[in-house]
């Protein structure tokens, strides 16, 4: 593989060579690859820098989505709120959905596949850099496109769920919805466009060594929930455009009137909209598959079976969708089936959660602030679990389906599963990600916090749901029974808010205290450890050949004669045995054009929105005129590549510890 | 390196248990849409089916919270030199605890397969209502007084605001939705349901604009009013019930007003309900009052009102080919709820205000700040209109 680094253009022989073009001259002269500055950021297709942008942005949209939540929460504090209008809390309810599952949980889950997919096969890169800064551009430049409805008429207000015919151009005339489904086309794409990358990342640039039953368990769910991305995708990308050509050109694909059939919609919704739920939560129990094992100082309680037990969450996911829809009159025979695919996917789930458990079980437990978490993942997926399970049941389900007893459930599996496994990623990686550890101290009060706001946000709402208080009011009366229980869901929306601020007050204390994290400061098991914090572009000097599942932990620690495990050596050790190699590595270097093509995205959903043709007709060309300019700029620059000046020029360059220790890329 | 004491632990645990036990002394005892408390057979069999699960589904909880604490209490780190034995799996374990929750999963399902298909059966003496679902309130249709069933078909038809331009283009006029079509004259009403009591009702439902979803908590579980789509279910009542009021909403989001298409039950005795249903198939009485009559005037004039309001009781809503005095036919949308017999209903604007001349005319002087989004055309009207339309559309009982 072809990977190569650009050198340092400091380097005092760099300026001397710049014999191509490029470097010196012209608009979109190729930018290089240690540029200061926003710059950099911007033509970066480093995975590990747009690991760290998807993040930032993602927290970007938490925040915007968890004042959306508050608001919602204020209106419903008392009977006939009015904080908001109805047609207000219907934008606010409908864009906290989509910001919360298409602009929070999925990209943060994609920086941490990122970030850490390479780190942890032992690769250099995703397998198309260029392809990963095009999904992060098409991710931010989406939500962006979704938000600027703010400004342009208002908010998408038909629900993250989008049912036709209130979608329809008869009942919703204005442009509201069409923000939300060219806006979903976007980031759409650019989540294909991942998905990809990341297969292809998990086939092709493993370690030596590293057969797929030695991959990570966080590996191994990337690779799962990028195959549901993967097929799902398109599910709903058809869905959207039979939409947008209902609304657009007066079609008539949902349109009962017509012949079309309203009910289509919510199959193809859904069979895109349940994957998409383990797409949220298999990033999650990955994660905590990885702080499980670390911090109980074991192995994960049956690695094949955890893997097997997400890959086959991945198969039965495609065949529940239909239990959204237990109430639409689908017949006896197709609801029974789908109740009784829905009661068995519980068993793989429910074989993750004991497996986890076993693997605390005689463990040796540290109870960091990431550890928390991850227990605390454990202990509210349970619950979220065990509802899941009694929706199944599709008599009664006819009394729960659009109550508030389902909002309780997928807050539980999706706030107190998939959120909370990915704060247990934040400070497990962040000393990885920063080079400091976030402080413990301040971290268990979040995770302390946090848990107590989410138990009493979410818990009152199984039992007002199933008194009968229906999904997305944007009011009730008094008498309903429902007041109490809204006040104490509002008040605990409010502790989560404050339980952020403490993580965001965290991460800037964090930010300012000098104090470098150890190189591992977690005794931890897998490669993503076996290198600087943070990494250097390159990840590793030498690329560790694979033995084992957790290999960074036998290295450090064997049996001995007594069959005790006993430490044999240090991180430290541990990199200082790795051998020397003195070849280069070749990076790719930064580009533009992944940036020029998903430029070109928003343009069309703007054209088409307004119906101003031409316009969709620039955008469409900006994306060929990307992705051709793309496809015939070499990965690297031509004057940064000399493969045979085996560090040559690292001798005198500032960056010296790139000097002599560089493997073969080539 | 901190190491939580084991008294700290203790004191969560008892105050979790506190709180827990606190919560469910408060737990609300007067909802009136509560599913814990169901007032009919249809209601009380889903209870039954439910609350076996929702036990076996807290006893499942509890054993894994004993056994995640049990983990975290015990086994705690020592020091930095203590390293647990290294256990990989075990492969007869991880069998069991896969197997074991799907022998409780098998055992679930076999007992609410059953329940499905009984709740798709249509019982044999079951009394026919048709419901329609419209943005945002819901109409109801009876058979004709001495029958009990009824068959309603879908038909499409032609989007009125389209009619005069597709005659001048030449074309037919563009479909706009599938309606509900009776085989039989029917009586029409609206928002508040009256069911006979100790009857089990079969509920015929479709919606006339976006999707709808009709549940009665107490009496059953809901199902979706879908345009295009005739969808059923079963409720009935207890025979002791009569004179009771159940609560109902709508539970499908279907757009602005969601929040207030709400209904209300009436549980009549048989007899009661037989003589109601005799005189809803009656034309309305004429207005007696003289503001009542000017009022009457107002609605079928000036008022504009009978564009949308029919209050002859056999008229449904939707659409319909009207055949004037010169032979010509031409189709009215009659969009709004029917309003024969309005004086008898105890709520108004989809059981979300109590019929009262104070609220009739606060709703006539801006029926949008009532519902938002509500779908009623209105012209400005003076006080001496509203006190008129309010003294006549009270008086059609």
């Amino acid at each position: 593989m072809a990977i190569v680094v650009s050198p340092p253009t400091t380097a005092p022989d760099i300026a001397g060579r710049a014999r191509s073009g490029p470097v010196d001259s012209g608009l979109l002269r190729r930018p290089v690859e240690t540029q200061k500055g926003v710059w950099s950021w911007v033509t970066t297709v480093d995975h590990k820098r747009i690991g760290i942008m998807y993040g930032v942005a993602s927290l970007f949209f938490f925040v915007v989505g968890g004042v959306e939540a508050l608001l919602i929460r204020l209106q419903l504090a008392a009977p006939n709120g009015d904080v908001l209008s109805a047609d207000m809390y219907n934008q606010m309810f409908t864009m906290h959905g989509t910001t919360m599952v298409f602009l929070l949980v999925m990209p943060l889950s994609s920086a941490f596949f990122n970030y850490f997919l390479p780190l942890q096969l032992g690769a250099r890169d995703v397998a198309y850099p260029r392809l990963n800064a095009f999904s992060w551009w098409g991710f931010i430049l989406g939500g962006i496109f979704i938000y600027s409805s703010v400004f342009l008429g208002g908010m998408p207000n038909g629900g993250w769920f989008g049912y036709a015919p209130n979608t329809s151009i008869t009942y919703s005339p204005g442009h509201n919805i069409d923000f939300w489904i060219f806006g979903l086309q976007i980031l759409g794409i650019a989540s294909t466009a991942s998905a990809v990358n990341f297969i292809v990342t998990v086939i092709n640039m493993r370690a030596p060594g590293m057969t797929l039953m030695r991959m990570p368990v966080f590996a191994w769910m990337t690779f799962v929930a990028s195959f549901l991305m993967l097929f799902a995708m398109p599910i709903i990308t058809v869905a959207l455009v039979l939409l947008s050509v209902d609304r657009t050109f007066g079609a008539n694909f949902f349109n009962a009137g017509a012949g079309g059939d309203p009910v289509l919609w919510q199959h193809l919704f859904w069979l895109f909209g349940h994957p998409e739920v383990y797409i949220l939560i298999l990033p999650a129990m990955g994660i905590v598959s990885e702080v499980l094992p670390t911090f109980a100082r074991k192995p994960l309680f049956g690695y094949p079976v955890v893997v097997f037990s997400g890959i086959a969450i991945g198969f039965m996911g495609w065949g529940v969708w239909a239990h959204h829809m237990f109430a639409v009159g689908l017949g006896p025979v197709a609801v029974s089936a789908f109740g009784v695919s829905t009661m068995f996917i519980a068993v793989p789930t429910g074989v993750k959660i004991f497996n986890w458990t076993a693997t605390l079980w005689g463990g040796a437990i540290r109870f960091t602030t990431a550890m928390l978490f991850a227990v605390g993942f454990i202990s509210t997926f349970v619950i979220g679990g065990l509802s899941g399970v009694t929706h199944s049941l599709v008599a009664s389900d006819t009394q729960q389906t659009d109550t508030y007893y389902i909002v309780a459930h997928f807050h539980y599996v999706l706030f107190g599963g998939a959120l909370m496994g990915l704060f247990a990623g934040f400070y497990y990686w962040w000393p990885k990600i920063f080079g400091k550890l976030l402080s413990e101290k301040i971290g268990k009060v979040h995770f302390w916090v946090m848990l107590i706001g989410m138990h009493l946000t979410f818990f009152p709402m199984h039992i007002v749901g199933l008194q009968g208080q229906p999904r997305r009011m944007y009011r009730y009366d008094e008498g309903m029974g429902f007041d109490m229980w809204n006040l104490v869901e509002t008040i605990g929306a409010f502790i989560i808010a404050l339980s952020l601020l403490i993580f965001f007050f965290n991460i800037a204390k964090t930010t300012k205290n000098p104090t470098r994290a150890p190189r591992d400061p977690w005794d931890a098991r897998t490669l993503e450890w076996m290198t600087d914090s943070p990494p250097k572009p390159h990840n590793f000097d030498h690329v560790p050949t694979v033995h084992t599942v957790d290999e960074f932990w036998h290295r450090k620690y064997a049996e001995d004669e007594n069959h005790q495990m006993r430490r044999v050596a240090t991180a430290e050790q541990v990199l200082a045995a790795e051998p020397v190699d003195p070849s280069t590595i070749h990076m790719p270097s930064p580009s533009f054009w992944p940036l020029v093509a998903a430029f070109g995205l928003p343009i069309i959903g703007y054209g088409m929105i307004y119906r101003a043709w031409p316009v969709a007709v620039l955008g469409a060309l900006t994306i060929l005129c990307g992705l051709f300019a793309w496809s015939i700029e070499p990965s690297a620059a031509p004057h940064d590549d000399h493969h045979d000046d085996h560090g040559a020029y690292g001798h005198d360059g500032p960056e010296t510890s790139f000097a002599g220790a560089l493997p073969a890329g080539s | 390196m901190h190491f939580p004491g084991r008294s700290r632990w203790r004191q969560v645990a008892s105050a979790a248990t506190l709180a827990l036990v606190l919560a469910s002394c408060a737990v609300e005892r007067n909802a009136p849409q509560d599913t814990f408390r169901p007032e009919s057979d249809s209601a009380r069999r889903i209870t039954r089916l439910a609350n076996p699960v929702f036990a076996a589904a807290i006893v499942v909880g509890i054993f894994v919270y004993a056994l995640l604490a049990w983990c975290i209490l015990k086994y705690r780190r020592r020091d930095d030199d203590h390293i647990p034995v290294q256990v990989h799996g075990n492969g007869k374990l991880e069998a069991l605890w896969g197997f074991i929750p799907a022998l409780v999963l098998v055992v679930v399902g076999v007992f609410s397969v059953p329940e499905i298909f009984h709740q798709s059966e249509e019982p044999k003496d079951a009394y026919n209502i048709t419901v329609i679902g419209h943005q945002w309130w819901w109409e109801y249709q009876y058979p004709q007084v001495g029958e009990s069933k009824m068959s309603p078909t879908l038909v499409s038809i032609d989007d009125p605001s389209d009619i005069d331009k597709a005659k001048e283009e030449g074309r037919k006029p563009k479909l706009l939705a599938k309606v509900v079509k009776q085989d039989k004259p029917v009586i029409t009403t609206a928002n508040e349901l009256h069911i006979p009591a100790g009857r089990n009702i079969r509920l015929i439902i479709s919606s006339r604009d976006v999707m709808h979803n009709y549940w009665v908590p107490k009496l059953g579980g809901k199902i979706y009013a879908i345009p295009g789509k005739l969808n059923r279910l079963t409720i009935n009542s207890d025979a002791n019930d009569a004179g009771k009021t159940i609560y109902g909403q709508c539970a499908e989001f279907c757009g602005v007003s969601h929040a207030n298409m709400r209904f209300k039950v009436k549980i009549d005795s048989p007899a009661d309900f037989e003589a109601w249903l005799a005189n809803q198939a009656k034309p309305a009485v004429e207005p007696t009052t003289e503001l009542a009559k000017a009022g009457e005037e107002l609605f079928k004039g000036g008022g504009g009102c009978t564009g949308c309001h029919w209050t002859d009781p056999s008229r449904t809503n939707g659409w319909e080919v009207v055949k004037a005095d010169s032979g010509e036919e031409s189709l009215v949308q009659n969009i709004g709820p029917n309003l024969a017999h309005f004086g008898d209903r105890e709520h108004f604007a989809s059981a979300i205000a109590e019929s009262n001349p104070r609220n009739l005319k606060a709703w006539l002087r801006n029926p949008q700040e009532f519902k938002p989004g509500s779908r009623m055309v209105i012209r400005k009207l003076s006080e001496d209109e509203v006190n008129k339309l309010v003294a006549y559309i009270q008086s059609l009982k």
